[in-house]
């Protein structure tokens, strides 16, 4: 079971002045249970690149297996593709449009054609998963706060029970709260349901602390793809791109350069109090 | 004379349901006192729901305080005869770049605000020119605003507010959508405008980082204010801070961690710059 991105390419405003590369020739595997990060500068392709996996843009050459089937098939069960693989949006928030909370979950399942209690008990079931107040459920979404309506749309994903969970800069707009909320989920999810999950970000902190491998993209291009410490110790290179990096490591860069020797990568807060710990102990001894 | 004071400043939202009967009642501001002084850099930092917008709102009369007063350069924002005249004082910057841009070029959208105020076109003309100075953006002037980046639209948003000369600026979670290159070009772009020009800058964000060079900082949960004070000083409750959905700078969190592992760090630390250099230090005169 796994996604294999075959050569894709995708043109933006082809046989137009501005046609425009937006992906060239990308490839690459995620398994089954992967915990996948898709990091680069704004206009690189990340969302693209998402958006044709999930099946919602068309490359214009390459194709996308999931589980061994080519999705661009003319025969491929494409409706049957939105059950699996959730992809929530930048700023889902935007997209909620039933008049209530718990219609709007109930949307996607409906739309898989299953029975009416079926869909409900999906609603209410996701709807607990996020951590939504009972009395949240008949408001209008309208009405409910930035997160909360994150929280909703992410809702109406999760009651469609994907295989594969794609998000599109999730913690953009959230509180420091929100997205210890999110990440968390992410991680029961991943547990509990052994779902593959693939998000992009552009907060490297976040991504250190919860990636497990990253896909670097430059100007259409995947330019590099690793265990997320790997990816991470290619500091000038991915600064080179514009890139940050993890603030973990920005700071042992420093030091660094202030004459301290250290052979160490740290990318998560943990890893750089360790190392500065042990650099402060053995000048004790 | 403060150039904004505020007391007691109340404001709610009514619930209603969909058949249009209240429901209940959000206390979104609850008595607020604050002032600013002219030339201030203040951030007002506060969780998703925490109140910040709807208190951001009532700095320029978008929003009306239900119980209260606001005075802007002394002008009561309930005044309507100076509504105008408050509006000139505090200029807007908003979340969302793509919804606060108009013109078909960026010297037209930044031309708007001084158009509808009566300038003579003579005078809009220098104010486009300085203003898009001030933010670098002058090469774009006549360029399509839809082609730029993220913090670029939000820096024509800040010239934008800029040509109609105001003494303060409120960024309203201006850069929320952008990425880390944007928000770092916008909050120069401020910072600047805030140094040099002596302009009264009001942040309001959730970014940690964004606030360590305020002057002061409010901090807003459930409609009040539950601290104020200088950055540093706010940072040192972080305890606090993560009780009300916030937290605290990385370098903050990192010396904290340290601190508890037993490393004799000094206190207040919010930089990545500043860890640094005390590790060094530390680790160096051992």
């Amino acid at each position: 079971m796994s996604i294999i991105a075959d050569h894709i390419v995708y043109k933006y405003n082809v046989k137009t002045h501005f046609e425009n590369i937006a992906l060239d020739e990308v490839s690459f595997k995620v398994e089954d249970g992967e915990y996948l990060a898709v990091i680069g500068q704004t206009g690189s392709g990340k969302s693209t690149l998402i958006q044709l996996l999930n099946g919602l843009l068309k490359p214009d050459s390459g194709t996308v297996y999931y589980n061994g089937e080519d999705i661009f098939d003319k025969d491929y069960d494409f409706s049957g593709l939105r059950g699996k693989m959730g992809l929530m949006f930048q700023y889902p928030e935007y997209q909620l449009f039933e008049e209530d909370v718990f219609s709007d979950v109930c949307f996607g399942p409906q739309n898989l054609g299953l029975e009416r209690a079926e869909v409900e008990l999906r609603a209410y079931e996701a709807l607990k998963m996020v951590d939504l107040k009972d009395e949240a459920f008949y408001r209008s979404p309208f009405e409910l706060s930035g997160g909360e309506k994150k929280r909703v749309a992410l809702a109406g994903i999760l009651a469609m029970k994907p295989q594969v969970l794609m998000l599109d800069e999730p913690t953009a707009g959230l509180d420091p709260a929100g997205k210890k909320w999110l990440f968390k989920l992410l991680k029961k999810l991943r547990k509990e349901r052994d779902m593959t999950i693939i998000f992009i970000s552009h907060n490297m902190d976040e991504v250190a602390e919860n990636a497990e491998r990253i896909i670097v993209m430059d100007k259409g291009n995947l330019v590099m793809d690793g265990k997320t410490r790997e990816v991470f110790s290619y500091y000038d290179e991915l600064t080179g791109m514009g890139l940050d990096i993890p603030t973990s490591s920005k700071i042992l860069h420093i030091l660094k350069e202030n004459g301290i020797s250290t052979n160490a990568d740290p990318v998560t807060l943990r890893e750089a109090a360790d190392e500065i710990e042990r650099l402060y102990k053995a000048r004790l001894h | 004379m403060s150039l904004i004071s505020t007391d007691k400043v109340t404001y709610e939202y009514i619930i209603r349901d969909k058949n249009g009967s209240v429901e209940g009642i959000n206390r979104a501001v609850d008595e607020v006192d604050m002032t600013v002084e002219q030339g201030e850099f203040i951030a007002i930092l506060g969780s998703n729901g925490s109140g910040k917008s709807t208190l951001a709102k009532h700095f320029n009369a978008l929003l009306l305080p239900l119980e209260g007063t606001v005075y802007i350069d002394g002008y009561d924002t309930a005044d309507s005869d100076h509504l105008w005249d408050i509006r000139q004082t505090t200029g807007m910057v908003f979340q969302n770049p793509d919804n606060q841009i108009i013109g078909t070029l960026v010297e037209e959208d930044v031309a708007f605000g001084p158009e509808n105020m009566g300038v003579k076109s003579k005078e809009i003309k220098e104010r486009v020119k300085n203003s898009l100075e001030s933010v670098g953006m002058e090469k774009y002037r006549y360029k399509s605003p839809s082609k730029l980046s993220g913090g670029q639209k939000q820096r024509i948003a800040i010239a934008g507010v800029l040509a109609m000369k105001p003494k303060c600026i409120v960024l309203d979670e201006s850069t929320a959508m952008l990425d880390p290159a944007g928000r770092k070009e916008v909050l120069n772009a401020v910072m600047e405008l805030n140094r040099k020009d002596k302009i009264t800058v009001i942040l309001i964000t959730h970014f940690m980082e964004e606030v360590i060079n305020a002057d002061k900082v409010y901090v807003i949960d459930k409609g009040k204010i539950c601290m104020s004070g200088p950055p540093r000083l706010i940072f040192s409750n972080a305890e606090i801070l993560k009780e009300i959905g916030l937290s605290v700078p990385y370098a903050t969190l990192l010396s904290n961690e340290l601190r508890k592992r037993g490393i004799p760090l000094r206190d207040g630390i919010v930089s990545n710059e500043e860890l640094a250099g005390n590790i060094c230090q530390l680790l160096q005169t051992i």
